[in-house]
C-alpha cells in the first residue's frame, strides 16, 4: 500500500491541527447521553464465571487449535495458533477444557460458531508473564508480532485486528486515539481513562515508538470533563511532546473513524481507501490500554470492560468481564429483572442488535449490554410510507440519500445502489432516528447489502463454473480425437500384422463368431431360468471349461500329467457345491436374502477354488523341490491368506452393490 | 374546390415521400450492429449447466432465449435471473416452470461410495474429486447443484444439502430468529 | 428466558407524522381566523366540508385499494389537504366545488399514484387548478370585506348560500359579491391584471375605486396571519428554511427587476409578497415535503424556479394568481432537479 503524496497531511496542516483547530463533519444528531447512570462508580471486576466459552472461528476461517479437550489451562494460555491476519485467543481463566463444540456467537444471527467451552478452577492462575521494560530496543516487526500474539483487536466495537494497522509505518503522520465515546449509555472509555489514564499513556508511546507519527491526537467528547482532566495529568506527568487533547463537541456519530478523522483533520478519506492512504492511524483508547498490557507486562487481552446499564438492571456500572463469560452470569450478578417484552441489546442504542437468549458469551467486541425498561426504549411505532421530509438527508454523517436508498433497496435494484454509493453507509442509524414514518432504514440497507454481496458472490461462482464446464468440455472433445486417432492408427498396425503373418485371414473374428454361435446355443436350452438342474449342467460345464483351459496352460508350461485328473475332480467338487448350495438357498424366503447369499456364496466359492489352486501349484511345486506336503500346505495357505484381501474387497464391492439393489428393491415394494 | 383538394392530397404526398425516403436512408445507412446477445443472456444465466431447461447447458438455453425460447425455464437462476432475462429481451416476466429451490450442494456418503467414476463422468463442471476405485468427494465450492451427478451412482449415495448458513452468507433477516419480532404487530 | 427483538436504532425521536400534519393544521389557524374575521364564516364552512369530504373519500378509496383504512386516515395528510383546497376556494362556491375539488386531490391526484409519499402532483393545487379552468365563474366570484357589504350575511345565510346558491333572502351569490359602491368584487390582483389589460397603470389601478373595493387590505391581513403561523412552523422545525426563504427571496427579486424595468406596468415587490396566495404557498404548500425537491440544494432551486414562474405568470400572463400553476410545474421538474443536485457523497473528490 503506498500513499499517494497529495494525500498526505502537509505541515500547515498539522500546525493547525496542534494548534487547536477543528473542523465538523456533515449531519450528524444529539441524542440524550444517558452515561450518568453507569459513570459514576468505578470498575469493579466481574468475577469468574462457572465457564467460559471462547469462540475461535472467525468470518468462516478455523485456526489451528493448541489445546485439546481435557487439557488443563491457565489464564492467558493461547488457546489457538495466529493465522494469517487473525489473532490469537487465549484463555481468560485456568481451568480444564471441557469441550470444543459450536457454540452461539455474539452475533444478530445467533449462528453458532467453534468455540473452546472451559469449566473454571476459580483459582485464576495465570501464566508466566513476560514483562518488558525497554521495548524500544526491540525490532519493530517483533512488536507487530507480539500484539498479534497478544489477541489484540478494536476494542471500540469494531474488532478490527490492531496489528494490521501498524504494518505501514513509514509514511504516519497523525496518530488519532479515539476516547470520542460517542453513543449514549456507554461508558466503558469514560471510566477507564479516568482510572487508568498513565497506562494509556505509556500505551500511547509504545505505538508512538512503533509508527513514529510526527503528531498524536487523543480526541474526548466534552461530556467527560473527569476523563479529560485524568488524561491531561498524565499527559503532563510524563511529559510527551507532541501529544494534543482535542476536546470535540458531543454529537452522534462524531466516534466514527472516518467522521473523527473529518473533525480532527477536516479531510474526508476517499472511497475505498484506508485511512492509512491519509497517513493517519486510529486506535481506540481501550485498544491502546490493551497493547500497553501486552508490550509492557506481557499479559495477552484476556478481559475488557463492559458497561450494563439500563433501568431493567438494579446497579448500572462498568465491569472487568472475561472474555467468554456467559452473558446469563453478568445478568445475574447484576440484578437484572426481567420485565414483560424484555429486550437485551449488545452495545448501544443506536448500533447495537438485540440478541434472543442469554446463552451467548461476552466477546472482544462487546462494549456495552442494555437492558432496558419499556418506557426507556419503546417498540417502534408501525412504519408508514415516506412522506420525503428529507430529515435522513440532513443528518447522514456520509452525505447519503437515504430516501433514494430506501426505494431502490425495497426495489432490490442493485446499479441504482451503487450508483447512490449504498457501500459508504456506516450504519450508524442517524437517519432511523430521525424519520418521523418510523421506517427501519438501517434494517434495508443491511439486507440489501447482504443481498449485493450473495450476488457478487454467486456471480464469480458462475463464472468459475462456467470456466470449468467449457474446460471439460475441451477436455472431453480432444480425449474423443486423441481416442479416435489411436483406434485408427491401432487397425492399421494390426492390418500390417495379419498381413504378415495369417495371409489376410481374421483368426480372432473367426474365434469370436464361433464362441457367439455357442453362446446363442446355450441361451436356447437355457430358456427355462428357474431351472436349476440346467444351471447346475451349465455351470459344471462352464467349470469343465475352465479346467480344460487350464490343463491347456499347464500342458504348454510343465509335464506333469498325473495332475489332470486330480484337477478335474476338485474342479468337478467346486461344481457341486456351487449347485448344492444354489439348491438350498432358493429355499428360503425373501429375495433380499437370496441376492445376497448368491453374492456371498459366490465370493466364498471362487475364494475357496482359488485357495485350491494355489495349493495345487504349491504342491506341485513342492513334488517338484521335495519339500514336505504339510509345509507345502501352509505356505500355501500364508499366499491364500495374503491374496485374501482383495478377494474380501472384491467380495465386499459385491455385497455393498447387493446391498444397495436390496434397498432399491425394499424400497419399491413398500 | 376539388383543385385544392387535389393539391392538398399531393403535396401531403410528395411531403410523405421525402421524409420516408430520408427514414429509411437513415434506417439503413445509421443500423447500430447487434450485440452479441447470447453471450450477455449466458453472462445472466446461473451457469449450473443443469439441463432442467431442456438444453445441454447454459449456452444453448441461452441461444434458444435470442431465438424466442421462453425465459422462465431456468429454475436455479430462480425469480432474479428470469425477470433480468426478461428486462433484457424485452418481454413480460413469466412466472417458473418448475418451484424455485433453495442453493443446493451435493455430497458423497463416503461409507457407501464404490468408487465406480459414474458421478465424476457425470459432473458437467468437474467438481467431484477421485478415481477409479478410489473414494470420490465433492468439492463444494465448485458444486453448483444441478443434480446429474445423482442419477447415475448405483449406491444412490449422493445427497443434496442445502449450503450452510454463516454469519458471512446470513441475510440479515431477523424474521427468522424464533422470538416474536417487536416491529411486528 | 427469551427476549423480544429489535433493530437498530432502539431509540428514536418521538415526532411522527401526524404530529407534523397536526402542527401544520395549527399554524394555519392564524390566517384562517384573519380570513372568516374578515370575509365571514363561510371559510370555516368551507374548510369543514373540504376535511369531512376529504377523510370520507380517502377511506373510500383506500377500501377499494384494500388497504388498511383507519391507520393511513390517521396520519393526517388528507385532512390537511382537504384543508388547503378549503381555503384557496372563495368563501361562497357552491357546496360541490369543495367536493369535487377534494375529491379529485385525494382520489386521482394521491392514492391513484400510489398514496401518501407517492404522489407527484400537489393535491390541494391540483385540485385548486381543475377548479378554476372547469368551473371559472364560481371559482372567481369572491366576496367583499364584511364592511363593504351592502347586505348583511348571518351564518345561516352563508349556509344556505353554500348549498343553495341563494341566501335566505333570495340574493344569488354573484349579487353578493357587489360590493357597497355596485363594484364586483375581485381579488386585488384579480383587479390589478384586468385594469393593466384594460391599458392603465399601476399608480393609476392603486388609487382607483375598483382597486378600494378589492379588499386589499384584508388581503394583506390575512397573508400576514399565514406568514405568521408560517414562522411558527419553521421554529418547531417541522418544516425547514430553505423553501420558503427561497421562494420570498425569489418572488421579492425577480418582481423587483421587473418593476425597477418599468413601475407604471408591474405591481410592486411588497404588493406581490403580501396578496394572493403568497404565504400561505411559501410555508405550506411549497413546502409539501412529498411533492418538493428532496435535497437541500434542490430545494433552492424548486422555490426559486417556482417564484420565477409565479412572477411572470402575474405580471406578463393571464390568469390572477399564479402559485397553484407554478407550483405543479415545480413539481413537474421534481425527478430533474433532484437528480443534478445531489450532495457529494463523502470521500468523493477532493
Amino acid at each position: 500500500m503506498t500513499t499517494h503524496p497529495i494525500n498526505l497531511l502537509s505541515e500547515e496542516q498539522l500546525a493547525e491541527i496542534s494548534s487547536g483547530k477543528h473542523w465538523d463533519f456533515h449531519g450528524g444528531i444529539y441524542p440524550k447521553e444517558n452515561k450518568r447512570q453507569s459513570n459514576q462508580a468505578v470498575i469493579k471486576d466481574a468475577g469468574i464465571p462457572p465457564f467460559l466459552v471462547i469462540g475461535i472461528e472467525h468470518k468462516g476461517h478455523t485456526p489451528e487449535l493448541l489445546v485439546n479437550v481435557g487439557d488443563p489451562v491457565l489464564k492467558g494460555q493461547a488457546l489457538t495458533k495466529v493465522y494469517g491476519a487473525m489473532v490469537a485467543q487465549h484463555a481468560s481463566s485456568s481451568g480444564v477444557v471441557s469441550a470444543i463444540e459450536k457454540r452461539s456467537d455474539l452475533h444478530p444471527s445467533g449462528l453458532p460458531v467453534l468455540s473452546v467451552v472451559i469449566a473454571t478452577d476459580g483459582l485464576d492462575r495465570s501464566i508466566d508473564y513476560q514483562r518488558c521494560a525497554d521495548y524500544k530496543k526491540q525490532a519493530h516487526a517483533l512488536l507487530i508480532q507480539k500484539i498479534q500474539d497478544s489477541g489484540i483487536v478494536g476494542l471500540g466495537g469494531g474488532g478490527f485486528p490492531s496489528h494490521l494497522k501498524l504494518n505501514h509505518p513509514d509514511s504516519i503522520q497523525l496518530l488519532i486515539v479515539n476516547a470520542v465515546e460517542c453513543e449514549p449509555y456507554i461508558s466503558a472509555d469514560d471510566r477507564l481513562m479516568q482510572e487508568h489514564g498513565d497506562e494509556i499513556i505509556d500505551g500511547i508511546s509504545v505505538l508512538e515508538h512503533i509508527l513514529k507519527p510526527l503528531l498524536t491526537v487523543i480526541a474526548i467528547e466534552d461530556n467527560k470533563p473527569e476523563a479529560i482532566a485524568a488524561i491531561r495529568r498524565a499527559v503532563q506527568k510524563q511529559q510527551l511532546s507532541n501529544i494534543v487533547i482535542r476536546t470535540i463537541p458531543t454529537r452522534y456519530p462524531s466516534g466514527s473513524e472516518k467522521q473523527l478523522i473529518e473533525i480532527i483533520t477536516g479531510r474526508q478519506t476517499p472511497i475505498g481507501k484506508h485511512p492509512s492512504e491519509l497517513g493517519i492511524v486510529m486506535h481506540n483508547v481501550g485498544s491502546v490500554f490493551a497493547i500497553k498490557e501486552a508490550i509492557l507486562d506481557g499479559k495477552p487481552l484476556t478481559s475488557r470492560i463492559v458497561t450494563l446499564t439500563g433501568d431493567a438492571f438494579s446497579s448500572k456500572g462498568n465491569l472487568s468481564v472475561r472474555i467468554g463469560t456467559p452473558i446469563q452470569y453478568l445478568l445475574d450478578k447484576y440484578g437484572f429483572n426481567n420485565q414483560p417484552s424484555q429486550k437485551l441489546i449488545i452495545g448501544g442504542p443506536m448500533m447495537g442488535f438485540s440478541i434472543n437468549h442469554t446463552d451467548i458469551p461476552v466477546t472482544k467486541t462487546c462494549n456495552c449490554i442494555i437492558a432496558p425498561s419499556p418506557q426507556e426504549m419503546p417498540d417502534a411505532p408501525p412504519e408508514v410510507p415516506c412522506i420525503r421530509c428529507g430529515e435522513c438527508a440532513e443528518v447522514c454523517p456520509a452525505l447519503l440519500l437515504p430516501q433514494q436508498l430506501l426505494w431502490y433497496a425495497k426495489s432490490q435494484d442493485h446499479n441504482k445502489l451503487a450508483e447512490y454509493n449504498l457501500s459508504s453507509c456506516i450504519e450508524c442509524g442517524a437517519c432511523a432516528y430521525v424519520c418521523p414514518s418510523h421506517i427501519p432504514l438501517v434494517k434495508y440497507y443491511r439486507v440489501a447489502k447482504a443481498q449485493i454481496n450473495s450476488a457478487e458472490e454467486q456471480a464469480k461462482k458462475a463464472e468459475i463454473a462456467r470456466i470449468r464446464f467449457e474446460q471439460r468440455a475441451a477436455r472431453l472433445e480432444q480425449a474423443k480425437i486423441d481416442r479416435q486417432a489411436k483406434h485408427k492408427e491401432a487397425a492399421e498396425k494390426r492390418q500390417q500384422q495379419l498381413q504378415a503373418t495369417n495371409g489376410g485371414e481374421d483368426l480372432i473374428a473367426a474365434a469370436l463368431a464361433r464362441a457367439k454361435a455357442k453362446k446363442q446355443a446355450l441361451a436356447q436350452d437355457g430358456e427355462n431360468a428357474a431351472d436349476d438342474t440346467k444351471k447346475e449342467t451349465i455351470s459344471a460345464a462352464v467349470a469343465r471349461v475352465q479346467v480344460k483351459a487350464k490343463k491347456q496352460a499347464l500342458a504348454q508350461s510343465s509335464e506333469s500329467a498325473p495332475k489332470d485328473a486330480k484337477k478335474e475332480a476338485v474342479a468337478a467338487a467346486i461344481a457341486r457345491a456351487k449347485a448344492k448350495k444354489q439348491a438350498l438357498a432358493q429355499d428360503s424366503e425373501s429375495p433380499a436374502d437370496d441376492a445376497k447369499k448368491e453374492a456371498v456364496a459366490a465370493a466364498i466359492a471362487r475364494a475357496k477354488a482359488k485357495k485350491q489352486a494355489l495349493a495345487q501349484d504349491s504342491e506341485s511345486a513342492a513334488d517338484n523341490t521335495g519339500l514336505n506336503n504339510t509345509e507345502a500346505v501352509d505356505a500355501a495357505t500364508q499366499i491364500a491368506d495374503n491374496r485374501q484381501p482383495a478377494d474380501d474387497r472384491k467380495a465386499k464391492i459385491a455385497a455393498a452393490i447387493a446391498k444397495a439393489k436390496a434397498q432399491k428393491a425394499a424400497q419399491k415394494d413398500q | 374546390m376539388i383543385i385544392s383538394i387535389a393539391i392538398a392530397i399531393f403535396t401531403l404526398g410528395i411531403l410523405g415521400a421525402i421524409f420516408g425516403s430520408i427514414l429509411g436512408y437513415s434506417a439503413l445507412r445509421f443500423k447500430v450492429k447487434a450485440d452479441p446477445i447470447v453471450e450477455e443472456l449466458d453472462a445472466i444465466l446461473p451457469q449450473t449447466q443443469c439441463g432442467q431447461c431442456g438444453y445441454p447447458g447454459c449456452k444453448p438455453y441461452a441461444q434458444a432465449i435470442a431465438n424466442g425460447e421462453d425465459i422462465n425455464k431456468c429454475p436455479p437462476g430462480g425469480e432474479a435471473v428470469m425477470r433480468q432475462l426478461a428486462e433484457r429481451m424485452g418481454v413480460e416476466p413469466k412466472n417458473l416452470d418448475g418451484p424455485e429451490k433453495p442453493k443446493l450442494v451435493a455430497f458423497i456418503r463416503e461409507d457407501l461410495c464404490i468408487g465406480c467414476t459414474k458421478c465424476i463422468q457425470a459432473c458437467p463442471v468437474d467438481a467431484i474429486l477421485g478415481a477409479t476405485r478410489q473414494m470420490h468427494t465433492v468439492i463444494s465450492d465448485e458444486c453448483t447443484g444441478c443434480e446429474l451427478c445423482v442419477a447415475p451412482c448405483p449406491t444412490d449415495c449422493i445427497d443434496m444439502v442445502p449450503i450452510a448458513l454463516t454469519t458471512q452468507n446470513w441475510q440479515w433477516d431477523l424474521n427468522l430468529i424464533p422470538t416474536k419480532n417487536s416491529t411486528e404487530r | 428466558m427469551s427476549f423480544m427483538n429489535s433493530t437498530s436504532p432502539h431509540q428514536r425521536v418521538r415526532r411522527s407524522t401526524y404530529q407534523i400534519m397536526l402542527l401544520l393544521l395549527l399554524c394555519l389557524i392564524p390566517g384562517v381566523f384573519l380570513q372568516s374575521y374578515f370575509f365571514g364564516f363561510a371559510n370555516l364552512l368551507q374548510i369543514i366540508l373540504a376535511g369531512v369530504v376529504a377523510l370520507l373519500s380517502e377511506a373510500l378509496i383506500l377500501k377499494l385499494r384494500q388497504r388498511p383504512v383507519l391507520p393511513t386516515i390517521k396520519d393526517g395528510s388528507a385532512l390537511v389537504t382537504g384543508v388547503l383546497i378549503g381555503i384557496s376556494i372563495p368563501p361562497l362556491a357552491p357546496w360541490w366545488i369543495g367536493v369535487i375539488g377534494t375529491v379529485f386531490a385525494i382520489v386521482f391526484v394521491k392514492q391513484l399514484y400510489g398514496g401518501l409519499g407517492q404522489n407527484i402532483f400537489n393535491p390541494a393545487m391540483a385540485a385548486y387548478v381543475l377548479l378554476l379552468i372547469s368551473f371559472p365563474v364560481q371559482m372567481t366570484t369572491w366576496i367583499p370585506v364584511q364592511s363593504l357589504h351592502p347586505f348583511s350575511l348571518t351564518l345561516m345565510d352563508q349556509i344556505s348560500a353554500l348549498l343553495t346558491g341563494f341566501t335566505l333572502d333570495g340574493y344569488t351569490v354573484a349579487q353578493l359579491s357587489v360590493s357597497i359602491d355596485g363594484l364586483t368584487m375581485a381579488t386585488p390582483l384579480d383587479t390589478a391584471r384586468n385594469a393593466l389589460n384594460g391599458g392603465a397603470t399601476i399608480s393609476e389601478i392603486l388609487s382607483s375605486r375598483e382597486y378600494d373595493a378589492s379588499s386589499w387590505q384584508a388581503i394583506r391581513w390575512v397573508n400576514l396571519g399565514f406568514l405568521i403561523g408560517g414562522l411558527i412552523l419553521l421554529y418547531q422545525r417541522v418544516i425547514q428554511w430553505h423553501i420558503p426563504v427561497a421562494f420570498l427571496t425569489g418572488i421579492s427579486v425577480f418582481s423587483f427587476i421587473a418593476f425597477i424595468y418599468n413601475p407604471d406596468l408591474n405591481i410592486s415587490p411588497l404588493f406581490h409578497l403580501f396578496s394572493g396566495a403568497t404565504m400561505l404557498g411559501a410555508f405550506f404548500i411549497l413546502s409539501d415535503p412529498v411533492t418538493a425537491s428532496t435535497t437541500v440544494k434542490g430545494r433552492l432551486f424548486y422555490a426559486l424556479l417556482i417564484a420565477l414562474i409565479v412572477v411572470i405568470i402575474r405580471n406578463i400572463g393571464g390568469y390572477p394568481d399564479a402559485v397553484a400553476f407554478a407550483v405543479l410545474l415545480g413539481n413537474m421538474c421534481v425527478p430533474f432537479i433532484d437528480y443534478y443536485t445531489q450532495p457529494k457523497v463523502y470521500g468523493r473528490g477532493h
